[in-house]
This record gives C-alpha cells, structure tokens and sequence, in this order.
C-alpha cells in the first residue's frame, strides 16, 4: 500500500490518451502464470491472469501498466498503443524466495536466517507413489532418516530412525508371529516425534507393545499424501529442543494444506495400477520333491540308516502322499490399487476453506491382505477481526486392513509358516481337501478376518496479532481414534475341528491445549529480537477390551461365543499418561546476518516418580551468513548464500516398553499360574487362585519401582553448512553431528535374590557420530526447454555403546534369530557367532583335544568331514559359549537416496533411487530353508523327521559339501553323519552384506498446454505412468536385501515387497 | 507504547489463566488402573489372605517348575529307570550337561516366593485388626509366612546347602543387593527359629476344612520342625516335635483301601499338601504331546497318550525294596511293576476336560509335602537313633500293618535299615527318597548309579548336592559355585 501511493504519487506528471486493448501471457520463463495481478499503475484499475497466464485490459495511452505476483520482482510497462500478445516474463525475486519459512515448532521462521539442522520435503515428489503411509515414502528423501520398509503389506509401519538407531533392548524378538515378537519389533526403533498440524502424535502402537495383539496397522497411513503442504524434519537438538523430551530420535512436523483466499479450487487426482505378483525362490514340487529327499538320503545313507525310510517318501501309490499342492502359488496374486483425491478450497478475507477426500485402496499381493483409506479433511479459517484468526481442523479416517488367512504379518493360524520363511512350508505331497484348500489360498469367505481404525480429530487454532509486536496463539486438540481386530477360524479348518474367534477393541483419546506467546522487537535498527514462551499440556488414554472363545461348535457363529469357560479369556486395560510442558525460545539476529537462537523446555511426564519427573532440554544455536559480508559481495553473482551454523542442546527419551506407572511396584493379581496350569489347546492360563483364593503376589518382571528412574538425555552437537549458488541453482547442505546419550533407558538385571528378574533403569550410554550431505543441482539455466534436476543426499551414521551396567560387562542377547552382543565401544547389536572358518573336508581334519584324546565336538556330536569348522577362540578344545565373537554390525553405516528430473517441454522423467550401505544381515531365511533338511535337536523321533515334514527347497546353486574332499561353503545335508547342529543359527557363516541400491520409482509424465485444456475448463491436466519398485541391486543370498527387520533378520516371514505398476491423472478447476 | 504493555499485560494473564485451568496435578500424578501396588495393598484382611493364598501359588509353581519336586526328590534315589533325555542323566547322579534343564540350578522362583513372604512378614503385622473379618486370620496368616520361609529354605538347604538369607522384601531397586550364600547351617538354624514363632502363630486343626493340609497350621509347623531337627541330627528335637504331631495334631492314618484318597489329597493323613484341583480350577494339565509332564502315567490312565512312559519304574529298585507280595501298596501304587514299563499310579485323578473325546485330561492330586505316615516313620528313625528301639518297632509296625505286612521285630542297625525302607517303600514319589538316602547316607546302597565318589558320604563337598545355574553369576560378583561343581560346568 505505501509503494503503491508512492507510486501515485509519481505517476501523475504524463499526459493521458485514449483507451486501448492491451492482452497477453504472463510467464516466468518456461511456465505461464496464473494469478498475477495486471494493474494500471497507480489506480486500482486492473485484472488478475486466468488459468492460462494470459490477461486482456482497457489502458488509457501514456499510462503503464504494473504486472506483480508473489515471488517475483514486478513489472512495469508503459502502454503507448493497443497490444494484443505481450509476452511478460517476470524475474524470480531472490530476496523474496529467501523469506520461504519453515516451521520449527509452534513458530515458523525465515529459511534464511534458521541456525539449526533442518530439513524441508516437497509432498509434490511423493503424492504420486502408491502407497498409504508417508513416512514409508521419506525413504531416501532426507540425509540423515533412515527408512526401511521392512514389510511389503499395505498400512504397516516401517522403522524410521534419524541419526542412528538409540533404542537398546536387553531382550528382542524377530518372530513376528508371537506376542514376543510383535512387542519387540514395535520398539526397536527410536523413531521420531510426528507433529501434524501442531499436535504431537502417539504412534506408540500400545496393542503391540503392550499385548502382542491389536491391530497392526500405521496410524500414520490414515493421512493422505495429497493433503500434505509441507513436512520439515528437525533433525538435531537446537531445533528438536522445543519437543525436549521426546526429540531425541528428531521431530517431523506436517502441515496440512489449508485453504487459501481467492478463486474457489478444485483439484481431483486418481491413479490406478497393479501390485505385481512376486518373483519366488523355487520350491520342488510333487515327485520331484520326493525324488530330491530320496537322492539325499541315499547319497550320504548307508544300510543301516536306509532300512527304515519314511512311508510318506517311499509309498508314492498312497493317495495321502503322492499330492502335489503349490502352496505358494496358490497363496500370491495380482493385486489392484486405486486412489481418488478430490479437494476443494477457497474463500475470502473473512473465511477460508479447504475440503479434502481421499479413498484409496491396495490389494495386497497375498490374497485377502491389503488396505482400503477413507478421508474426510476439513480446515476452515475464520478471520473475526483483523488481528483475531480462529482455524478449525477437523480430520476424519477410517482404515480397513484385512489380514490374509496366512497372515504373514503375524498372528496364528492354521497353516503357519511364511512363503521364503525360515519356518518351512509343509511337504507339498500332504493330502489337502478342497476346502482346506481354498481356506489357505484365501479363496473362502467362511473365516472372519476383520481389522480396522476409525479416527477423528478436532483441533481448533486461535491466532491473535494481540500488537505488531505481541501475538498470542492457542492450540487445542482433541482426537479419539479406535481400532478393532475381529477374527473367527472356523472349526473345519482347525485341528481340533472346534471354532475359534476373537475380538480386540481398543480406544484412545489425546487431549492437548498449547498457548504460545510471541515479542518481537527491534533495538536500533540492527539488533532483532523474537521472543517465544508457551506451555503445553497433553493427556492420553488407553483402553483395550479382549475377548477370545474356543471350542465353538458351530461355524454359523463367528463373534465370540463362549461355550466353555476354560478354553475362553478376556481382559480390559486402562493406560493413563499426561505431559506437561513449559518452554521458552529467543532468537536474535544482528543485521540479519548473525543469528542465535536459544531454546529451554522443562518437561514433565506422568510416567515417572514424583520427585523426577521434570527433565531440563536446553539448547542454543548460532549461525552466520557469511555470503551478507562485504568481503564478499563481489562474488553475489554467483554466490547467494553461504552460511555457517553450530548447535549444542540436550533432548530426551520416555521409556516405551508400554509401562506407564514404572514408579509403582505393581502386583500381578490372580497370580495363580504354576507350570501346568495352561490349557493345551489355547495355552492359556486357566489358574488365577490358590485353593479358590485370588492369588496376588508382585509382577516379577519389571514391576520391582525405581524411584530415580528418569528421562533418557542426549547431548548433541551439530555444526552445519548450507551454500546457494546461481539464483538457487545449485544447493548444499552439509552437517556433522555427535550425540551422547547418558542414562539411557535400558532394562538392568536385577539380583536374584529379589526375585524380580529386570529393572527399566537410566543404564546404558550411546554415541552417534554422523555426517549428511544434500546437493541439489538444477543443471540447466530456468530458460532452457530441457531441464534436469538432481536431488542427492547421503548420511554416515556410526552408533556406538559408550556405557553399560555392572561395570561395563557385555551383554548377551538372546531371543532373536540369532545372538548379539552389547559391548563397551562397539556398535549397538552386533551379532555374537561362532566365526566359521569354512567346512571340514574330510573327517580327519577335525581336531582332536590333546588332553581328552576326543575329536572335537559340539553338544555331544563329534565332528566329521562336511561339518561346519567354527573357531575354538579360547583354545580349551571346547565349543562353547565362550568361543562367540561380535561378527557383524546389523545398524546401515550409509543411507541416502537421489532423485534424477529430466523435462523437456511437456514431459518429464523422474528417477527415483534409495540406497543403504555397510549394512551386515544375517539369513536366516538360508538357514532355515537348509536347515529343515537335516535334524535339528536331540529329540526328534527319526533323524528324517525334518526332511519329510519340510518343503524342499531349489538347491542349485547351493555349494553344500556332499563328498570327503569337497572344498564347499555349506556344511553336508547329511542327516545321519556329523554333528546335528550343523545349521544351527549361531554360526558367522549366515553373515552376508545388506548392501542394497533400489530403483525405486520410475515415473514418466506429461502435462498439457494450459491453452490446449482451457476449453475443457480446465486449468492443468496431467497424465503419468510409474513404476514403484523397479528394481534392486543387492548381493546375492536374500530375495530382498530391504526386507530386513531392526535387528538385521531377513527370515522370510515378511511380507514381500511388490512391484507396482500406476497410471495417473491429476486435473485442476 | 502504554497499549502495547496493556496488550501485553492482558495476554500473559490470559495465558496464566489458561496454565491455571488445566495444568493441575491431575495430569501428572496418575496410578495404575490394571494393578495393585504396595502403597495401597496390604491395607485389609482381603489383602493379607490375597497375598498368603499368592505365597502359596508361588510355592506350587516353584515346586513344578521342571517337575523340580520330584527331579530332586526322586529321580535321583534310583526310583525310575528315565528314559526322558532332559531327566535320564539325574538318575545317574550327573546334575550337569547339555540336556539338564539350567531352571534346575537356578533360584529365580524360589527368591520370587521369598519376597512375597518377606512382603507379608513385613507388611501384614502392620494392618489394623479391626480391618480383618475373621480376627483370627493375621495371625494365622503371619504364622503361615514364617512357616513357608522355614520350609523354603529348608527346602533349598537339601538341595544346594548354602543359599543366600533374603529375610526383608525388596521395595525398591535401591535396596535391591547381591548377597552372598549362607552356610548350611546358618540357613537352617533361621529355620527353627522362624518355625518357633510359626508354631507360636499357628493352632491345630482348621476352623474351615476346606483349608485342610493346603494351608499350613501347627501340625505342619511341628512336622517341618522335626524333618529339620532330624536331618541335623538333633533326634531328640525331632522325636518331641514329631511326638506333638502325632499327639496334638488330630491327624489319623487313612485305611489301606483309602490309600488313593491320600493321593488326592486333604485326607486325615494329610499335614501339609500343596492344592491341585481341577473342579478349583487348578487341575494339572496332563496332555500327551502338549507339555504337560506326568512321566509315568500312560495308556490306560492318560487315555490317548499312547505307550510313551517318561519315567518307567526301575524294575531293580522295585524288586529290592517290594519284596512282600501281600503288601496292598503294590497294586495301590503301581501298575503292571514288574513290566519295562511299570506305572507308578498315586497320582492318577484324571478328569477329562473335553469328556469322552479324552484328549484333554487334567489331574487333581495334591502335591504330599508331610503326611502322618511319613512322621510316623520319621519318629521311629528318630527313636532309634536315641535306642528307643521298642517305641520306634511300634510306629513302624503300625504302618507296616496298614498295608498287610508282617510286623517286623528287630533292633539297631537292622532296624535302621527297616525303617529307611519302609520309608523308602512308603513314600516313594512323594519328593522324600532321595533325602532319606542322603540323611542315612545310603544313597549309593539303592541307587547303584550314583557314584560312592560324587557322593562324599554325605558331605557338604559332595555331589549329592546341586550346582547353580552359571547364568545367575552374569551380574553378581557375590555368588559361588556348590564346591563339588566348580569348575565342572
């Protein structure tokens, strides 16, 4: 306003003519731009560019015009004659681009003068890909976020951790199948806080953790990609200080799109494709598999251990044996993916509006798996008054997930075992009847499998310029969100020939009311101030009712029906936990060009004792804009910005083994159990009394109170770099970083005489050490037709153990696929195996013990040629326990990802890649398709009983040692010679590189001429293919080097990893 | 500049109104709605009787935890010819190896009970009187923690001599220390004198029947006190204490045509039993194929399970020791004994918990810790150590004729060795044998599998008894191997 009188004022000397026509296009260079305003100078005469950037306005003579948009430097052309086809192109404002803000956490600031590791992601490059659940597309995208999508099925979470991997566990579990496992895997992880929209997010999936039921799916698959404006992720502890206690693992922050004044819009895109059927390992089907467990045995058999062979591989006439069921096959399918985003928004000076729907749906690749999203989003803003903005969000989803009858995912069922898992597929020969059989492929509707989350949230936004330099805003919120898993196993398909159903329910309500007041100021002209304080108050309740029956009689029924009491459990839980936060936060900046910025956050959380709940996150940041100094000025054109940043603050971490009341000594009531008193056919414990008498007595594990239990708390310091050249053609970041975890939250073993077994303690200390780097290159100057782009980025993490309990001794995990090691020094989770050294040629080369005179042995089995030679570390001429080494570090060391945009006029190619490196994974997926060919325990009636319950497994190309001499990589498959263990899971020789570069999408596109669509009445059309999933570049060993848990298991037992295919289209009003 | 400070001003008592409103305490200071926690348990007479009938479940899944009532109190004096690879090597003496199950060595249960009964010693002379129903019950149910923590440790003392004392509970993780092992002694001499206020707490006989032998009165008390006395030597202590049981206790031995009922439990005989109840809903699983461990029940008394017998009868064993054919307890106890596969049947009350289909059955048959047959016997050894042969030849008579065997009518040693194998005969499989053997140091005489070496007579160095699990070192720089193990595990 003041320009423009200015303007006026100078504008009244010329002499005016009479009116002409003056039309043309609007550009910036390659694209038209809509939008812009046309005004002739100085009046308020004047028209905005349509859909296609083109304008047409009556211009006295002598006057000009002045063309302007947001961004841009504006334009001004005298009018001597009527125009038809100007073509203006107006130049990017540099100044302006540098005001883009970011959010940071209850205030966004200029990009330009933020001092701390900041991360911005366009939702443009990850709208398109199909799939549900945006933290699963970050993959790649940001330095310093390492992503794996460990499981293919829709809606699951996948493990993000930024900067390393903190969490510790003293017990872990990769078998998804079971409770253990569930629980295990949902926390092992240190994942980031996500902040939608200024509300903290609880994606702690309690059912895991807590029960090792419910219903499994991501609570973040329940915001759609389209409704996404901006995602910033705060990585180190200056910006993540603000969400102190819980930013330790980093903060991402989303913010949906909100509805913007003007012209009402509406914007429909869909896409549809298909998940591709996995490429599978082969499996030996039929007679072949017979005759290859036949060929087996006799070439390692002799008389005596060939005389008493199997009926199942020797009485091929038996109907009951000679089938050939391709269990796979029958299980896999093409699935169908299709997603409609429909939004509208607009409004005027006194309200804004934004609607948004979404529907999507993916069928997964195992048949009657997938996902179905419904969304309803709403953002209506209200400008009461100049100063005064109330906004109101309110976001509703629903999520259907039905599990596939296999559930590879987890849970029981009758068939157990996955599709390249380590647990076998059964012999194929097995009789099946048809109605087995179309129970396991999933062809039958007679079981229940439902699984769903209904969520809603209101959250209204006050905003209050309270003076220029004071503004006030509040944030309320309140969201319930409830799930069921409902499931009925019909009694045809069972074992027992009796039904089985169960019923999960859970609710949870978050409550959250933040205040924030902002000071701005400035002292002089150079010295400017902004002040933050606020409080934030968060309150969260769980509840979870449980309800299983057995023994169902009647397949018509499919609830829980309770017809005998022994054989039915329930229970119900009620969580509490609330979160109180104070904080304060200055920045400062002289000149613009030196900057500070200081954050203190006290917080405290219900979880712990009242004398420790407060925890104290302070940081403080600096940076300098070195390109602003006069020194070098000279270089503006080519240098736009060069700045310098450190940061130093402490973050902290909650315990998150689900147990909200660690101060407590907690009583188990109805502790009635003793080794006997479960019922066989649901092993659930049917003893809650002594002599009719409730029973209590105190929760032995984990619930002894530790009154000084307390916040974990990382120091991290982090020095960062950020460099502009060309007008923002060319972009850097890099940051190094090192984070000191003290007291962090680690379960100590207790003395015996307690009784107890574990403690959640402050015990263990970790570092990581890390450097990330982003370049962002647009190669071609903007005027050019062709263009290409490329986004790159690579982290280097290391995270170590810098501290243990108990005076630093190792300690030993067990519980997995297979064992680690904590130890003083080295990174987090390591394996801890027999070092193989290779495999015993001939009999003779085994050792023999100089004192005993015995060949060396192994759980009693003496050694013999095409045994397994694993390392007598200490020399006692035993193997044992003593004699594991840390092999292998299971944590990526390098992540990262780039992104190749190629257009040229109308079309554009977009690249995606993701890579992780210096990764070691242990295949445990070899071992046990190998494994189930030879016995595996002591106690197994025949040393067959393996070989003909297993499926057989494609061994070309498996070098396993077959003849004394043989110089092989694996052990014999002899079931009768050597010792038994010869695959067990305890042997470095299943280490093998999780190196792995995936194509990761491929997407070509092409957008309309704006002029060619407009008489359609619309403003952008664009169509574009993709493909998710291209390819991947691994070594050889595992199907798939991303399908890897947390604890650097591939066992098969995941879910694979589709391909899709999707055409796409995406109009604009 | 003036408006902008009211401005100011306005907004921060805003703001102050708002922490006001809503950051209370409530938030923060949340309990624990799916549990109890010490702070507000053991505030009533519920709580008291709660946590008793909580002791006594933690002692039920202690003493069937790997079956480790009867692997130590059994398997070792050579009763069964164990054909179950994870229990076979105990027959023989080696309490070690790759198949040994390290729950065996291990006091993680055993210290569980522990801190539940140093919860209730310390916690339940606190609760006001008035807040018990029954008045009576404090007391008693104090007496009844001291008589656990004496049977306990007594208990683990036959098994593994020295254990550490854990005489106060552990309420928080600061008080939470590694101890060191107690000798012998120490530890026993702990248990008389935790008996002695047990004994003082506790009365005769049961005010509710239903409570009978399942919860420990003064009789049990008096029975434990003279297993004690008799396994230190002191036989003058255990013939006075075993002589108050057997006077004051108002028990009775049941008729031979009963012996069954004793099994199941709650009987006249009965002293001191551990309930197991399948109409209670604490029967014992006992599927074949599924876990449950009944090793030496099979077809036709485990319906489906087949052939499989864990734990057969040692054939040897048997014919030394049954050598009476009139004696009722051949077929009151064993089925088809001089087979390869003899069952011992004492605990057969199978119910079938999915009726005629029988694939799920479930025993009741309490776990038989005292019975009046046994301190009968107990007395008798007792007495004839001291050279009361003539009283000792009368109990030991009495059970003798109960099960239609001839008296038997001989002096000193020859006595001696009658009463240890009534004894022997009497008990067998009721977790007393393999003690027996120790105390009269006979034990390589019947089970010709453990070594005269292992042994050691008796000794505290001996093999007899049992190694701790190494896994329990990991944190504690406090414990040490049982002499004889060190070094061999």
């Amino acid at each position: 306003m003041v320009l423009g009188t200015i303007a006026v004022k100078a504008q009244d000397a010329p002499a005016t003519g009479p009116a002409v026509v003056v039309s043309g296009v609007v550009k910036d260079g390659s694209e038209t731009l809509p939008g812009a305003s046309v005004v002739v100078t100085g009046t308020t005469l004047g028209v905005t560019t349509d859909v296609a950037g083109s304008f047409s306005l009556k211009v006295p003579t002598g006057k000009s015009i002045t063309i302007r948009m947001l961004g841009y430097i504006p334009q001004t052309i005298n009018i001597t004659e009527a125009k038809s086809n100007l073509i203006i192109v107006l130049k990017t404002d540099q100044k302006m681009l540098n005001e883009v803000t970011v959010g940071i956490g209850y205030q966004q600031v200029s990009k330009r003068t933020v001092t701390a590791a900041i991360t911005t992601v366009d939702p443009k490059t990850i709208e398109d890909v199909p799939a549900p659940t945006f933290d699963a597309l970050l993959q790649g995208r940001v330095a310093g976020l390492d992503v794996q999508n460990f499981s293919g099925e829709p809606g699951v979470s996948s493990t993000v951790a930024l900067r390393g991997n903190t969490a510790v566990a003293r017990s872990i579990s990769s078998d998804n199948t079971t409770a253990a496992g569930k629980a295990s895997l949902a926390r092992a992880v240190s994942g980031p806080l996500y902040v939608i929209d200024g509300v903290p997010q609880t994606t702690d999936d309690i059912a895991a953790v807590s029960y090792g039921s419910g219903t499994g799916t991501d609570v973040l698959a329940g915001i759609p990609i389209n409704d996404i404006a901006d995602i910033a992720i705060l990585k180190d502890a200056s910006a993540a200080a603000i969400y102190g206690s819980r930013g330790s693992s980093g903060v991402i922050i989303i913010t949906t799109k909100k509805g913007v004044a003007g012209k009402t819009r509406i914007n429909f895109s869909t896409y549809h494709g298909i998940t591709e059927k996995p490429t599978l390992d082969k499996v030996l089907i039929g007679t072949a598999e017979t005759e290859a467990k036949m060929a087996l045995i006799q070439h390692y058999g002799t008389y005596n251990t060939l005389k008493d062979l199997p009926q199942i591989l020797t009485d091929s006439l038996n109907p009951a044996f000679n089938n050939a069921n391709d269990y796979r096959k029958g299980i896999y399918q093409t699935g169908l993916i299709d997603n409609y985003d429909f939004a509208i928004s607009g409004g005027n000076d006194k309200v804004t509006y934004r609607y948004g729907l979404n529907y999507y749906n993916e069928d997964g690749i195992v048949k009657r798996s997938g996902l179905k999203r419904y969304t309803f989003n709403t953002n209506i803003g209200l400008n009461l008054a100049d100063n005064l903005k109330i906004s109101t969000q309110i976001r509703y989803y629903r999520l259907d997930r039905p599990r596939s009858v296999s559930d590879l995912s987890g849970g029981s069922s009758p068939f157990t075992g996955g599709y390249y898992a380590s647990s076998p597929l059964p012999p194929s020969n097995l009789y099946l009847s048809p109605a087995m059989q179309d129970f396991i492929y999933g062809n039958t509707n007679i079981n229940t499998e439902d699984n769903s989350s209904n969520s809603i949230s209101f959250s209204p936004t006050i905003d209050w310029q309270i003076s220029k330099k004071w503004s006030f805003n509040t944030v309320l919120s309140y969201e319930a969100t409830n799930s069921r898993h409902d499931t009925y196993t019909p009694g045809q398909f069972r074992q027992s020939g009796v039904g089985y159903a169960a019923s999960f329910a859970d609710n949870q309500y978050n409550y959250l009311m933040s205040n924030t007041l902002q000071y701005n100021t400035n002292l002089g002209k150079d010295h400017h101030i902004n002040v933050l304080m606020g409080q934030n108050i968060e309150y969260h309740q769980y509840r979870a009712t449980d309800a299983e029956a057995d023994g169902i009689p009647n397949d018509q029924i499919s609830v829980v029906h309770v017809v005998n009491k022994n054989q039915s459990t329930a229970f119900s839980d009620l969580q509490e936990n609330g979160i109180e936060t104070e904080f304060v936060r200055l920045n400062y900046d002289y000149k613009g060009k030196y900057l500070l910025s200081a954050v203190a956050n006290e917080d405290a959380s219900s979880k712990f004792g009242s004398g420790n709940r407060a925890g104290f996150f302070p940081s403080v940041s600096a940076g300098w804009i070195v390109s602003d100094e006069s020194f070098l000025k000279e270089q503006s054109s080519w240098l736009t910005l060069l700045k310098l940043r450190g940061s130093f603050g402490v973050t902290g971490r909650q315990p998150d083994d689900g147990n909200n009341y660690l101060a407590f000594n907690n009583y188990n009531v109805g502790a009635g159990s003793f080794p006997g008193s479960n019922t066989p056919s649901t092993g659930q414990n049917q003893s809650y009394t002594y002599n009719g008498v409730p029973a209590i007595s105190p929760n032995f594990n984990g619930g002894i109170s530790n009154k000084n239990l307390t916040w974990e708390h990382s120091k991290e310091t982090n020095v960062g770099l950020d460099l502009t050249m060309l007008d923002g053609r060319f972009n850097f970041v890099a940051d190094a970083y090192v984070k000191n975890t003290a007291q962090g939250i680690f379960s100590l073993n207790v003395p015996i005489t307690t009784g107890y077994t574990t403690i959640t303690t402050n015990a263990i200390g970790t570092r990581s050490k890390g450097l990330e780097m982003t370049l962002m290159a647009h190669y071609f100057k903007p005027t050019s037709a062709f263009q290409w782009e490329t986004d790159f980025n690579v982290a280097f993490n290391k995270t170590i153990v810098t501290s243990l309990p108990n005076g630093g001794r190792d300690v030993q995990i067990n519980g997995g696929a297979t064992s680690y090691i904590l130890r003083q020094g080295q990174p987090i989770n390591q394996y801890f195996l027999f070092q193989q050294t290779g495999i015993y040629k001939t009999d003779a080369d085994v050792p023999v013990n100089r004192v005993t005179g015995s060949v060396l042995n192994f759980y009693g089995y003496p050694f013999k040629g095409g045994d397994p030679i694993w390392k007598d570390q200490n020399g006692d001429g035993v193997l044992d326990n003593n004699d594991y080494v840390a092999s292998g570090n299971p944590n990526p060391g390098i992540v990262g990802g780039f992104n190749n945009n190629f257009s040229y006029k109308n079309w554009s190619l977009t690249v995606f890649c993701t890579f992780t490196l210096d990764r070691t994974i242990y295949n445990d997926y070899l071992v046990g398709k190998l494994s189930h060919l030879t016995p595996e325990d002591d106690f197994n009636g025949t040393v067959y009983d393996d070989l003909m319950h297993s499926a057989f497994p494609d061994l070309s190309g498996i070098d396993y040692w077959k003849n004394p001499g043989d110089n092989a990589k694996y052990p014999s498959l002899s079931s009768v010679s050597g010792t038994r263990y010869k695959y067990a899971a305890i042997s470095s020789g299943w280490l093998q590189s999780g190196n792995y570069l995936r194509v990761k999408t491929v997407t070509l596109g092409y957008t309309f001429k704006p002029e060619s669509i407009k008489k359609l009445g619309l403003s952008r059309l664009r169509v574009y293919g993709m493909v998710d999933n291209l390819h991947i570049f691994q070594a050889k060993g595992v199907p798939d080097a991303e399908a890897v848990d947390a604890y650097g298991d591939y066992n098969g037992n995941g879910y694979p990893i589709p391909k899709k295919f999707t055409l796409g289209l995406d109009l604009s009003l | 500049m003036t408006t902008y400070l009211k401005k100011a001003v306005i907004g921060l008592s805003l703001m102050a109104g708002l922490f006001g409103a809503v950051s209370c305490k409530k938030i923060l200071d949340l309990e624990p709605h799916d549990s109890t926690f010490t702070s507000a348990y053991f505030t009533n007479g519920e709580d008291a009787n709660t946590a008793i009938a909580g002791a006594y479940a933690l002692l039920r899944s202690t003493l069937l935890n790997n079956y480790s009532y009867f692997t130590y109190g059994d398997a070792p004096a050579g009763e069964f010819s164990i054909s179950d690879a994870f229990y076979s090597p105990i027959a023989g003496g080696q309490f070690t190896g790759t198949n040994v199950s390290s729950g065996l060595w291990n006091w993680q249960s055993n210290y569980q009970l522990m801190q539940q009964l140093n919860l209730i010693i310390n916690k339940v002379p606190q609760i006001d009187i008035n807040k018990f129903t029954n008045k009576d019950d404090k007391l008693q149910i104090i007496g009844e923690a001291y008589f656990l923590r004496a049977y306990m440790y007594f208990y683990m003392s036959r098994v593994w001599g020295d254990v550490p004392l854990k005489l106060t509970p552990d309420l928080d993780l600061s008080t939470a220390k590694n101890i060191p092992r107690s000798p012998a002694a120490t530890v026993l001499s702990q248990c008389l004198s935790d008996l002695r206020i047990a004994a003082a707490d506790l009365k005769y006989g049961y005010a509710d029947v239903s409570q009978t032998a399942v919860r420990a009165n003064k009789g049990s008390a008096m029975a434990l006190q003279a297993h004690i006395k008799e396994w230190l030597g002191d036989y003058a202590g255990c013939d006075s204490a075993a002589n108050a049981v057997i006077t004051q206790g108002g028990y009775a031995l049941v008729d031979s045509a009963n012996y069954d009922k004793i099994f199941v439990g709650k009987s006249a005989e009965g002293i001191f039993e551990i309930n197991i109840n399948y109409s209670q809903s604490e029967g014992y699983e006992a599927t074949p194929n599924y876990g449950g461990y009944v090793p030496t029940l099979s077809y036709p008394f485990l319906a489906n399970k087949g052939s499989t017998l864990e734990w057969p009868l040692n054939t040897s064993y048997y014919n030394k020791l049954y050598t009476d054919t009139n004696d009722i307890r051949i077929r009151k106890f064993f089925y088809q004994p001089t087979s390869s596969a003899g069952q011992t049947i004492k605990y057969s009350n199978v119910t079938y918990a999915d009726g005629s289909a029988k694939n799920d059955p479930r025993l009741s048959n309490n776990i038989i810790i005292f019975r009046l047959a046994d301190i009968y016997l107990l007395r008798a050894e007792a007495l004839n150590k001291l050279g009361r042969d003539g009283e000792a030849l009368t109990l030991l008579n009495k059970i003798r004729t109960r099960v239609n065997t001839t008296p038997y009518d001989g002096t000193g040693t020859a006595l001696a060795t009658a009463i240890l194998e009534e004894r022997l005969r009497e008990l067998f499989y009721e977790g007393q044998s393999y003690y027996d053997l120790v105390r009269t140091k006979q034990l390589p005489n019947y089970n010709l599998n453990f070594s005269k070496d292992q042994f050691m007579d008796g000794s505290p160095k001996g093999g007899w008894l049992w190694p701790v699990d190494p896994g329990m070192f990991k944190d504690d720089f406090t414990l040490t191997q049982t002499p004889y193990w060190q070094g061999k595990l």
